[in-house]
């Protein structure tokens, strides 16, 4: 027996809002999750913090966001947080990104250390479906953690310059 | 150089019986690095020439044609002098011509004349790079802007093509061909053919403390605005950078915008401020952006635009035509003109608030 393959608009119009749904659904849990944190961490209202989208968090001399979005593997949590901007001479460069992926291998959880544009970023990412509630908390403190751990240290050595004043 | 040529000029007029010359306008524009008779051009050359104790009688009126002769005379009751040694500009700094203020009133180590902050208003310019805005000093004729590098830096990553709107309310766009992080300044390239008005470079060593400054900037969107102050440390170092620590009032929008001392020349970059501190505002000395300048100046504006310029790291290559940035390792695309990297579009989007100043 052959299956017709269905040629109906309005049925496919009902399959793709049904994706749609499920993803929204997800994403509003994210949210909730994220927000159930903030509420935690002394935040009273967390749904002022968005732009945009994103949470945006400050925290002492930390900065970053949270941010639940569609892409193509589907609904994704991204935590973000600042390091320091990208040195623009030679010799530190090189040597730091050398720093940035030996800290890589040693960090414990789910923080990277990533070079974005001029940025360097301690990045937390992972699929919304497969995590389980407490980890949308523990992926920002441990963006955060692991960015301001490193922070003082890589801004001391490689935050300067070894440009001189030309005479 | 400028001042070669009015050395020549005096020389040439000492021999002389009459003591005078006759040159075509275009010829003396030409030597003072301009390419058309304007007003801040008749008067600097005026200004320049009086200083030598010379007189130049240029015909009134816009229907004189360039090539029609001025008189170049002594003033009466002076004779042409040529500089003394120890006042000529050493060569080791750019061959600038002096903003001199032979006339200015009140222009001294300790005051500014208000002619000085005239002449810098209408070569400060404002930069607007996504959200934010700051402000630029002209620094060439020919359209060379120097700011600040977090002035036409959004979202990660610097901009390649700003927005700037001249002192007199016209808008152009720019091209940011260098920038340097953390010195935090920028060079850029303005589209559009000049000459603009600009201002000479200062010695940043040569200041001293309680010498006056002033700075022009467009704090909280309040354009063309000068504030007046003094050196408060001229060697403040933080992060192994030497900044230029002043009492000069600095606020949002004053970044990237010039400090001038009292020649008018530019000795510094606003780049920020600690606090509320009155006397805790910092610039960058221009010295260690002059090889770049020079750099710059000696490629011209085509060729520093055709080059490949890294925006993450400010860049410059001009010889090698690799498709990595040799500095950082990032992606080189030579037409950024219009668009940010697809890296940036791509990546965490950086919500850092930018700092204005």
């Amino acid at each position: 027996m052959t299956v017709k393959k269905s040629t109906n608009k309005k049925s496919a119009r009902t399959t793709e809002r049904r994706v749609t749904a499920a993803q929204r659904k997800l994403r509003a849990h994210a949210e909730a999750q994220i927000e159930e944190y903030l509420r935690g961490a002394g935040v009273e209202n967390p749904s002022e913090l968005k732009e945009e989208g994103a949470y945006i968090l400050e925290t002492g001399d930390m900065q970053g966001f949270a941010e639940v979005d569609n892409d193509d593997g589907g609904v994704t949590y991204l935590v973000v947080a600042r390091v320091m901007s990208l040195p623009s001479d030679k010799d530190l460069v090189v040597p730091l990104q050398r720093e940035l992926l030996e800290l890589n291998s040693e960090l414990m959880g789910p923080a990277r250390f990533a070079i974005s544009g001029d940025m360097v970023f301690a990045v937390a990412r992972d699929v919304v479906e497969l995590m389980p509630d407490a980890d949308f908390g523990r992926y920002i403190d441990a963006a955060f953690r692991a960015a301001e751990g490193a922070m003082k240290r890589l801004v001391k050595r490689y935050g300067k310059t070894t440009r001189k004043r030309k005479r | 150089m400028v001042s070669d040529y009015l050395d020549k000029l005096v020389h040439n007029l000492a021999r002389r019986p009459e003591q005078t010359t006759r040159i075509p306008l275009r010829t003396l524009l030409r030597r003072f690095g301009y390419r058309r008779r304007q007003p801040e051009a008749v008067g600097f050359i005026k200004g320049a020439l009086n200083a030598r104790g010379l007189a130049v009688e240029l015909p009134a009126g816009r229907s004189t044609g360039l090539d029609e002769p001025v008189l170049i005379r002594p003033i009466s009751g002076s004779r042409p002098r040529a500089l003394p040694d120890a006042a000529r500009p050493r060569p080791r700094w750019m061959p600038r011509p002096r903003l001199v203020m032979g006339n200015d009133d009140q222009a001294s180590d300790l005051v500014v004349g208000p002619s000085v902050a005239e002449r810098a208003i209408a070569a400060t310019v404002e930069i607007r790079c996504g959200d934010g805005s700051g402000a630029g000093v002209i620094i060439h004729p020919d359209g060379l802007v120097l700011t600040a590098r977090h002035v036409v830096h959004d979202r990660g990553v610097t901009c390649r093509d700003v927005a700037v709107r001249l002192a007199d309310g016209k808008h152009v766009r720019g091209s940011v061909f260098r920038s340097h992080w953390p010195v935090d300044l920028a060079l850029l390239w303005l589209d559009r053919d000049g000459p603009f008005a600009f201002l000479p470079l200062g010695d940043p060593r040569a200041l001293r403390v309680a010498q006056a400054l002033i700075a022009i900037g467009h704090p909280s969107e309040f354009r063309n605005t000068v504030t007046t102050g003094v050196v408060s440390n001229p060697r403040a170092r933080f992060g192994g950078i030497e900044y230029l620590q002043t009492d000069t009032a600095i606020d949002n929008g004053n970044s990237g915008g010039p400090l001038l001392n009292s020649s008018g020349e530019v000795v510094a970059i606003s780049v920020w401020q600690e606090g509320h501190v009155d006397s805790g505002k910092f610039a960058v000395p221009v010295d260690y952006f002059v090889g770049e300048i020079k750099d710059a100046i000696a490629l011209g504006r085509k060729a520093c635009l055709r080059a490949h310029y890294c925006l993450a790291c400010g860049h410059l290559e001009v010889r090698n035509p690799r498709w990595y940035c040799p500095v950082c390792g990032s992606q080189l695309r030579a037409h950024e003109a219009g668009r940010r990297s697809a890296d940036a579009r791509r990546s965490p989007r950086s919500r850092v608030p930018r700092r204005r100043r």
